[in-house]
């Protein structure tokens, strides 16, 4: 594209289609230029100069204007926008600051839930009547306190080639929602206790839920290997899940999608208590009577030894 | 020269004042200062050529960066803004480079 033959003068006819290429290529400095030259030379003689004054006044101050435009717009063009820059930051430090503020109104919440249990605890037993075991009893069952005691320890690992490649996998090697459901279905029938899935306790009101390619468990969200515990009698738990529709779901999972399942006798599993009970209705009960008439249950033969654990640490029947 | 010694002042005041420029003309200013630079590649070579004339140098600066600037104006009311600014910019550029060839041949002789 550099002109090789000089400037604008060339004896080749020149093609009207390339007029355009023509007039860029060749001729880019201004022919102006060249004519004024022209000019200057044909009139001949320097300019006249009383006229000469109020030009150079005028080129001088134009020039300059359009010299402070140009750095001006240099100028503005290199530095990025400080107010995006110092935006993003503020944000930043807002971000960080509501989470450590929210971590520290969770631990104000352990905290007071701990505090009303003791005070329940020693408000009730003074009353005298049996509110204290009917109320260790249901919480038990509702997952609002801490349990421990034998029972099953279930893993679940996503197959390996999901592992491996997260992206690309295909959805069906991941584990997800329905088979958490099920196996915990299935150890809720063979008699579990009390059954929480990554430390999270299962209650009567729990979800499981998928989300894109994480597991919701009453919305908090877990990825693998889920733990799936559950405090019960060892060997009921294991002949129960291996003979009901559970244990032949995990059987398919290893065999057509090569999800790994861990099954294992504890002795010990300490599950932590629910933390989303909420409150939902309360009436003051004005009679002497405190006495809670319960329906009546017989003792299973096979009833494990689950304690409760209460606030101070010390393990009771349930 | 005049022209060429104003515009150095200029630059240099506005190097040490740092003016700002009014947020509406900030879209303009990456296209306007290619003009400037294709002006300034040509006085260039004018000034090699031993042809520069102060009067055609400032008509042409000023008529270039306005021109630039209005074209991509009315690229963007009429929905095609980024490719005139396209079209600018290679038609200023390809100018720019046959300038710089040019002054290159003058200065080396090569």
């Amino acid at each position: 594209m550099i002109s090789r033959h000089g400037p604008a003068a060339t004896v080749r006819p020149v093609d009207a289609s390339m007029g355009l290429l023509n007039e860029i290529v060749r001729r880019p400095v201004e022919p102006e230029y060249a004519e004024a030259a022209a000019r200057a030379a044909r009139d001949g003689g320097p300019e006249p100069t009383e006229r000469r004054g109020g030009t150079v006044v005028a080129t001088l101050a134009v020039t300059v204007l359009l010299g402070l435009g140009l750095s001006a717009a240099a100028v503005t063009l290199r530095t990025p926008d400080q107010s995006v820059l110092d935006g993003r930051r503020l944000l930043e430090e807002e971000v960080t600051s509501r989470s450590a503020r929210a971590n520290e109104l969770e631990e104000q919440i352990a905290d007071l839930n701990a505090e009303i249990a003791a005070l329940q605890q020693t408000a009730l037993a003074q009353d005298g009547s049996n509110i204290l075991d009917v109320l260790t009893r249901y919480q038990a069952a509702a997952g609002g306190t801490v349990v421990t005691g034998p029972g099953l320890l279930v893993v679940l690992h996503d197959a390996p080639e999901a592992q491996e490649d997260p992206d690309g996998a295909d959805h069906d090697s991941f584990v997800q929602d329905l088979d958490l459901q099920i196996l915990t279905n299935g150890l809720w029938s063979a008699g579990a206790e009390a059954v929480a899935i990554n430390g999270h306790r299962l209650t009567a009101s729990s979800a499981i839920r998928s989300a894109g390619q994480a597991i919701l468990v009453d919305l908090e969200p877990m990825i693998g290997p889920y733990r799936v515990e559950a405090i019960g009698s060892p060997a009921d738990l294991q002949t129960g899940l291996a003979t009901s529709a559970a244990g032949r779901h995990l059987a398919l999972l290893r065999d057509t999608y090569g999800i790994v399942t861990e099954a294992a006798v504890r002795d010990d599993l300490l599950l932590a208590a629910a933390t989303g009970t909420v409150l939902r209705h309360a009436a003051p009960d004005w009679s002497g009577n405190h006495d809670i008439v319960m329906p009546s249950t017989t003792p299973s033969p096979s009833a494990p030894a689950a304690f409760r654990l209460d606030p101070n640490g010390e393990r009771s029947a349930l | 020269m005049i022209a060429v010694l104003g515009l150095v002042i200029g630059v240099v005041v506005g190097l040490v004042l740092e003016p700002t420029v009014p947020a509406a003309l900030q879209p303009y200013l990456p296209i306007a200062v290619v003009a400037a630079l294709d002006a300034l590649f040509g006085g260039l070579r004018a000034m090699l050529d031993g042809i520069f004339n102060d009067r055609v140098f400032v008509v042409s600066f000023l008529s270039n960066v306005v021109i630039a600037a209005l074209i991509v104006f009315v690229g963007d009311q009429l929905g095609v803004g980024s490719q005139l600014s396209t079209a600018v910019v290679v038609v200023l550029g390809i100018r720019i480079f046959s300038n710089a060839a040019a002054i290159r041949r003058h200065l080396f002789k090569a």
